[in-house]
C-alpha cells in the first residue's frame, strides 16, 4: 500500500503544512497540483505517467469541443487504453489461445515486447474517471474548462491509486470551496479517518493477510469448523483491507477539504443481495449501472433482457477487477445470484412466493443467505475457478 | 470557540504532543531494551518471526555483561554460529564463555541464513569504533561473502549507518551503490524505502519504541510460529529450536541433494589443472577479494576471526577422491585468502566425527564443545587475555 511507505509520510510532512499554510487559493491550487504530480511520477515511474497524461489531455481537449462523436471517440481511446494494457495477457493467453494456439502466442510476444510487464498505476481508475466525464459531457453536462482543475480531477492523490471513483460534478463543486478555506474540524475528522484506516488495514487486514496465506496451503487439511472460520477471515480481510484503504483516501482527502464519495456502507449488514451491492464498493457499482447497465437498456426492455444486462456489467465487473478467468466468473456469480434474487418469487410459484414471504418476515434470514452467498463468491474472487469449487466443497460437506 | 471546532483543536494539538512524547519514549526505549539472560537470537526473537529488532536491542545485548578490562566476543554468522541443533543449555558459546574464562565476554548474535559480515558483525563494527576491545568470531563457506545491504538482515546495516555507528567506509558505500545501479526497480525501491525509515528512525526512534512495546508487553504481527500466542509479548518467547536426536536418526535427508550441496562448496570455485591435480579459479577469488575489501573495514581486519565451517564426515566421505582433493585444496585456499586481507581465517570441522554434527552442516551438542575449544585459541591469538 502506498499510503504506508516512508515516503508518503515525508511526502505528507512536507505537504499537508504547505496546503494548509497557504491562503491564496490559486496558489494553494498549484501546490496541490504539483503534490499530485509528485505523487503520481514518484509512484508510476516517468514512464508510467504517459498513458494518464495523454489519455487525460485526449479527454480534456474532446469535452471542452462538446462534440458528442468527439467524446465518445475519447471513450474509446480510454477503454482501448485500460483493455491493452491491462487485457491484452489475458486475452491472448486464455482467450485467443483456447481457440488457435499459435495465434495465442504470437499475439503474446507482441504484448511483451510492446507493453510493460504491469499495467500504469491507477489503469482501472483513472480511465473509469475520464469515461464518465466524457459521457455525461455527451450527455449535456458542462465541461471543465480550466485545465487546472481538470488536471486536478485526473490525479487528485488521494483516491487515484484505488478510489473512490469520483464524479468530476461533486469534486469541481467542493473544489473551490476547498482551495478557499479548510476547516479545522475537516482536518481532525480526516486524520481520525486516517488513523480508523490504518489500523483496518494494518492491524487487521495485513495481519489476516499473512495468516490467511499460511493456512491457506493447507485448506484441505482444516477441520471443518477451521475451513469455517479460514471463509470468515477472508470475507473480513477484503472488507478490512478496501474499507481501510478507502477510510485512508477517504480521511486524507477531508484533511484538504475535499468529501470524497463514501465507498462502503456496513456491506455485511445487507440483507439480499441487491442491499450488498448499494452498500459495497458503492463508487464501482453506481458507475457500472450509470455506464453500462443503464445505457445497455436497464431494465427498460422487458425481463429476459433486463437480466441479460444484469449478468453482461456485472461479467464486466468481475474483469474490471483483473485480467483471470475467476475475477469473470464471480462477476457472473454476483450476476447471477442478482437475477436469482429478482425472480425467485414468481419462478418458483407457490414455493418462491412462501420463500419470499419468509424473507420478508425474517430479515436475519435473508441477512445470513446474503453473507454466505457473498462469502462463497470471495473463494472465486481469490482462487483459481477449480481450487474455489473444491473449498466450497470442503465447506458445504463438513469434512 | 465552538465545542466542535475545540474539539478539533484539542485532537490537532493532541497529535504533536503525542508524537513529542512517542520519540522520547523512543528515545528511553533505545537504552535499556534487550532479553535478560541472553543465551542467543532464537526464532521468536528474530526477523524469521517478523520481529525486526533494531540495532540498539543487539548493541545492549553486547554491553550488557560487559565491564572494564574484558574483552567482548561477538559471534556473528549463521545458524551453524547460531547454534542451531543444540539445546539452548548445550549452545556452543555458552562453552566458549567457559573456556575463555572471565576476561572475555561471549555473545551470540548469529543470525540464522546470515551472511559472514552482516547484522551481528556490524555490532562489533560499532563497538571497535566506540573503542571497546572487540573480537568478532563468524563463518562462512568458501567462496562466501555477500553484501551488508540487500539481504534479510540488510535493515541493521541501515538502521546502524544512519545511527552513526559504522566506520566511514567509502568503498561499501560505493559497492552498495554499483550493486543498487545494476538492480530491478522493485529492489531498489525496497533499498530506498529502508534508507528512508534508518533516517527517520535516526531521529524519531519509533522503532526502539515499537519493538519495546513488543518485546515486552503486546506483539501486533501476526505469524505462523511465535509461541504462546502471536500477541503476547516476544520476551516470553521460548528458545525452541531443534536439537540433534540420536546419532541413528541423523543424515536422513535426501543423500544426493546433499551430497550435491556438499559438492557445491567447491564445484565452481577450482578447475582441473591438467595433472590431474586442482587449481583454483581466478574469477571467483577476485569477487570474493573485492568483497572483503569492500564489505569489512581495514580497522576491522585484525580483530576477526572468519571459521570455513567443513561438512559432516558423513557426507565429505562420500565424495569421490578428486572431488574430496578439490573440496581440500578449496578451504586451504580461501583460508589463505581471508588471511591475505588480514583476517585470522580458519578451516573447522576436519577432524570433527559424525557424532559432532547434527546433520549436514548444523552441529550437535559434541561438536559445539570442540567448537568452542579451537575457538577459544584463535580468540586468545587474537586478544591475549
Amino acid at each position: 500500500m502506498i499510503f504506508n511507505t516512508y515516503w508518503f509520510v515525508l511526502f505528507a510532512v512536507v505537504f499537508f503544512p504547505g496546503y494548509w499554510l497557504i491562503r491564496w487559493p490559486a496558489a494553494r491550487g498549484g501546490w496541490l497540483l504539483c503534490g499530485c504530480a509528485v505523487f503520481h511520477t514518484h509512484f508510476a515511474g516517468p514512464a508510467g505517467v504517459v498513458p494518464i497524461v495523454a489519455l487525460g489531455a485526449l479527454t480534456y481537449a474532446c469535452a471542452l469541443s462538446r462534440h458528442r462523436l468527439l467524446c465518445y471517440g475519447a471513450v474509446a481511446a480510454c477503454v482501448i487504453a485500460l483493455v491493452g494494457y491491462k487485457y491484452t495477457h489475458f486475452l491472448s493467453s486464455e482467450i485467443i489461445a483456447a481457440v488457435a494456439p499459435e495465434l495465442g502466442a504470437k499475439t503474446n510476444a507482441v504484448a511483451a515486447t510492446w507493453l510493460p510487464a504491469i499495467p500504469p498505476l491507477a489503469l482501472s481508475f483513472f480511465t473509469f474517471e475520464f469515461v464518465h466525464y466524457l459521457i455525461d459531457v455527451a450527455r449535456g453536462h458542462a465541461p471543465i474548462r480550466r485545465p487546472k482543475e481538470f488536471a486536478l480531477f485526473a490525479i487528485y492523490f488521494p483516491s487515484l491509486v484505488a478510489g473512490p471513483i469520483k464524479r468530476y460534478q461533486d469534486f469541481t463543486a467542493a473544489l473551490p470551496q476547498a482551495l478557499g478555506r479548510v476547516e479545522l474540524a475537516d482536518i481532525a475528522a480526516g486524520a481520525q479517518r486516517v488513523a480508523l484506516g490504518f489500523c483496518k488495514k494494518i492491524l487487521l487486514a495485513d495481519n489476516l493477510t499473512v495468516a490467511l496465506a499460511f493456512y491457506e496451503k493447507d485448506f484441505f487439511a482444516l477441520t471443518a469448523p477451521e475451513a469455517w472460520l479460514f471463509l470468515a477471515a477472508l470475507a473480513a480481510r477484503i472488507l478490512l483491507d478496501f474499507s481501510g484503504y478507502t477510510d485512508i483516501a477517504l480521511g486524507f482527502s477531508q484533511m484538504l477539504g475535499v468529501r470524497l464519495p463514501e465507498n462502503f456502507n456496513y456491506p455485511y449488514a445487507a440483507t439480499g443481495l441487491r442491499d450488498f451491492w448499494a452498500r459495497w464498493h458503492i463508487s464501482l457499482s453506481s458507475w457500472i449501472r450509470d455506464y453500462i447497465y443503464i445505457p445497455l437498456g436497464g431494465s427498460r426492455h422487458g425481463r429476459v433482457r433486463r437480466f441479460l444486462n444484469l449478468v453482461v456489467a456485472f461479467a464486466l465487473c468481475g474483469l474490471w477487477h483483473g485480467p483471470a478467468g475467476h475475477f469473470l466468473l464471480w462477476g457472473l456469480w454476483h450476476g447471477g445470484g442478482l437475477v436469482v434474487q429478482a425472480t425467485y418469487r414468481t419462478a418458483l410459484g407457490p414455493l418462491g412466493a412462501k420463500l419470499g414471504a419468509g424473507f420478508d418476515r425474517a430479515p436475519l434470514l435473508g441477512w445470513l443467505v446474503t453473507l454466505l452467498f457473498v462469502a462463497f463468491g470471495w473463494l472465486l474472487f481469490f482462487y483459481p475457478a477449480a481450487q474455489a469449487w473444491a473449498m466450497a466443497v470442503k465447506l458445504l460437506t463438513f469434512r | 470557540m465552538t465545542f466542535p471546532k475545540l474539539k478539533a483543536l484539542v485532537l490537532l494539538l493532541a497529535i504533536p504532543i503525542g508524537f513529542a512524547l512517542a520519540v522520547r519514549l523512543g528515545r528511553e526505549a533505545e537504552g535499556y531494551a534487550k532479553p535478560q539472560k541472553f543465551i542467543r537470537l532464537h526464532y521468536g526473537i528474530s526477523p524469521e518471526s517478523l520481529y525486526y529488532l533494531p540495532f540498539s536491542m543487539l548493541e545492549n545485548v553486547a554491553l550488557a555483561r560487559w565491564a572494564p578490562g574484558k574483552t567482548i566476543v561477538i559471534v556473528a554468522g549463521n545458524s551453524i554460529l547460531n547454534g542451531y541443533g543444540q539445546a539452548e543449555p548445550d549452545v556452543w558459546t555458552l562453552r566458549l564463555q567457559e573456556e575463555l574464562g572471565d576476561r572475555y565476554v561471549v555473545v551470540n548474535l548469529a543470525f540464522r541464513g546470515a551472511l559472514p559480515y552482516e547484522a551481528g558483525a556490524l555490532v562489533a563494527e560499532s563497538l571497535l569504533r566506540r573503542n571497546y576491545p572487540v573480537v568478532l568470531v563468524s563463518n562462512t563457506s568458501p567462496g562466501t561473502v555477500g553484501r551488508v545491504a540487500g539481504n534479510a538482515y540488510g535493515y541493521l546495516y541501515y538502521d546502524a549507518l544512519y545511527k552513526g555507528r559504522l566506520f566511514n567506509h567509502p568503498a561499501r558505500d560505493a559497492n552498495i551503490a554499483e550493486w543498487e545501479a545494476t538492480a530491478t526497480p522493485a529492489v531498489r525501491a525496497e533499498q530506498d524505502e529502508l534508507r528512508r525509515a534508518a533516517r527517520l528512525d535516526a531521529n524519531f526512534h519509533f522503532q526502539a519504541l515499537w519493538h519495546h512495546v513488543g518485546y515486552r508487553h503486546l506483539f501486533t504481527t501476526w505469524n505462523s510460529r511465535s509461541s504462546p500466542q502471536f500477541w503476547q509479548p516476544r520476551a516470553s518467547a521460548k528458545d525452541d529450536l531443534p536439537v540433534a536426536p540420536p546419532l541413528a536418526e541423523r543424515f536422513r535427508t535426501e543423500l544426493a541433494s546433499e551430497l550435491a550441496i556438499t559438492r557445491g562448496f567447491s564445484v565452481n570455485l577450482a578447475e582441473p589443472d591438467g595433472s590431474g591435480s586442482w587449481r583454483i579459479l581466478g574469477p571467483p577469488a577476485e569477487i570474493v577479494s573485492d568483497l572483503i575489501d569492500d564489505m569489512i573495514p581495514p580497522k576491522m581486519r585484525r580483530h576477526m576471526v572468519m571459521l570455513l565451517t567443513q561438512n559432516a564426515p558423513f557426507y565429505r566421505t562420500r565424495l569421490t577422491p578428486t572431488e574430496l582433493a578439490r573440496d581440500n585444496l578449496v578451504f586451504s585456499a580461501y583460508e589463505q585468502h581471508w588471511r591475505k586481507h588480514g583476517i585470522a581465517g580458519h578451516i573447522v570441522g576436519l577432524d570433527f566425527t559424525d557424532e559432532d554434527y547434527y546433520d549436514r552442516s548444523h552441529l550437535a551438542a559434541t561438536g559445539g564443545r570442540k567448537l568452542a575449544r579451537l575457538t577459544a585459541d584463535y580468540v586468545r591469538q587474537l586478544a591475549p587475555p
